[in-house]
């Protein structure tokens, strides 16, 4: 208490307490008149000079400061690049992956345009067990989906092999290159009848062959082999394969042609099955 | 202690002209570095209140009449350079620190480095309040947090930081002054 009394004796306090609010309040109300202080125009033309110096000093600095600073930004911005690349091969992989499924659509299509009369259901290979003896594909639709067993497979390029067994939710699938497969087929461009089976020798190399082919029959390398529809498995005019050799079997006396398949049996990954079909169709539904 | 005005001197004495001109210089300086210097650098994102050290500071080493004094004329330069566009109350400010500044420090504690950088704590507090208040009412959506973070606390530490080297340039200031006072 008595230091505010002293305080407020005191001459010099109240003089630089007047001074000072009057200095703090004159100024700011000539600006908001739009009338700037003498006293301010006069300090900042006298300072400027010396703020200009200083500046320059600053601006110096700031060059040098700036190299540590935009290694940093450098640095921030090349994680940001990092993250963003990341991104965009996530998004590249999804095209790809977009890409693929848009061709198999459209072969799909081009299947569906082709065999009106096919109903089909397309699938993914989700696993492949392989043994010395056989290859099972399994695929991802069953029963639910309205697969049974026996139901052909196929790609764009032509005949995979058929379901062997049905899940709910899965199938299994034997290729044509495989034993336990026989397909009817003809040659496409002369009608020669015949039965295109695996072998436990060519399962390997990936082809298969056309058995019990008459021996005077008009086949050549070459030749187109499409499933001729008897057998009630597989429709009638499905592409197999090609011929790449002919021999004669002697026990039987009849011609073995080699047939290298027109799907490429090694990489399917998506496939479709064939649910129903009609036309051309020696199927009892 | 008592509280005792500072002895009194004549304005037109020499001793007093010497000390305006002499005390003028680390204020005019600091205003200048500070309106300039700082900005210019963007060494720091933000800029110390390198006249409240000087006000301070000549309180602390000279007495509260040269701290009300340089707390004035620190209010003027510190409205000059600044925008102008709202009522800072600089002078008012800077007066009042460098008058009770010199009042405690005569009173309280002694003239050394750890007393310093105590009086700078609480200045740069008292900054801090100032630069609160002023955002409240300068600003339509105030938000604290931000006026904490970005403006307040930044500063707070940077006018800390700037008190150290400031400490000895001040004493170099005011020595000539305390020696001839003393021996007077």
């Amino acid at each position: 208490m008595g230091f505010i009394l002293k305080l407020l004796k005191s001459r010099f306090f109240l003089i630089s307490l007047a001074v000072a609010l009057l200095l703090s309040i004159v100024p700011g109300v000539l600006c908001a008149m739009g009338q700037g202080s003498y006293i301010r125009s006069a300090l900042v033309t006298v300072s400027t000079p010396f703020r200009w110096a200083f500046t320059k000093v600053g601006e110096g600095l700031s060059g040098f400061s700036m190299y540590f600073r935009t290694l940093e930004d450098l640095r921030d911005e090349n994680e940001e690049l990092r993250a963003e690349l990341e991104g965009y091969k996530n998004l590249v992989y999804d095209a790809e992956l977009i890409g693929e499924e848009n061709k198999f659509l459209n072969s799909f299509l081009g299947i569906k345009e082709e065999h009106v009369d096919f109903l089909f259901e397309d699938a993914t290979v989700i696993g492949r067990e392989s043994t010395n003896y056989r290859t099972v594909y399994t695929l991802s639709k069953g029963t639910l989906h309205g697969i049974e067993v026996n139901m052909p497979i196929i790609t764009e390029d032509g005949l995979v092999g058929h379901i062997t067994e049905v899940g709910a939710t899965w199938s299994k699938a034997v290729l044509l290159t495989e034993t336990a497969s026989a397909v009817g087929g003809f040659i496409e461009r002369s009608g020669v009848l015949g039965v295109v089976e695996g072998t436990y020798e060519l399962r390997t190399e990936g082809i298969c062959q056309m058995v019990y082919i008459e021996p005077d029959s008009d086949i050549r390398v070459g030749d187109k082999v499409v499933s001729s529809g008897i057998g009630g498995v597989y429709p009638r005019g499905l592409m197999i394969g090609k011929i790449t050799e002919i021999k004669m079997d002697e026990a039987s006396r009849t011609l073995t042609a080699t047939v290298e398949p027109a799907a490429d049996l090694d990489s399917v990954a998506k496939l479709m099955i064939i649910t129903e079909y009609n036309i051309y169709s020696e199927r009892e539904d | 202690m008592e509280f005792k005005e500072q002895k009194k001197y004549s304005f037109f004495s020499s001793q007093v002209l010497g000390k305006i001109l002499l005390f003028a210089l680390p204020v005019f300086l600091s205003g200048v570095i500070q309106s300039s210097f700082f900005a210019a650098s963007g060494l720091f994102d933000t800029t110390p209140d390198l006249l409240l050290i000087s006000v301070i500071g000549l309180a602390i080493f000279d007495g509260e009449r040269s701290g009300a004094i340089a707390g004035i004329c620190a209010g003027v330069l510190a409205e000059a350079f600044g925008s102008g566009a709202y009522m800072m109350f600089f002078p008012l400010f800077y007066m009042l620190c460098g008058y009770f500044f010199g009042v405690v420090s005569r009173i309280f504690l002694n003239r050394n480095f750890a007393s310093w950088l105590l009086y700078m704590l609480i200045g740069a507090g008292l900054r801090g309040l100032l630069s609160v208040i002023h955002s409240m009412f300068s600003e339509v959506d105030v938000n604290l947090f931000l006026i904490f973070t970005e403006i307040v606390i930044p500063e707070y530490f940077l006018t800390l930081l700037c008190s150290v080297p400031m400490y000895f340039l001040i004493r170099m200031t005011v020595r000539p002054f305390h020696k001839k006072i003393e021996m007077e």
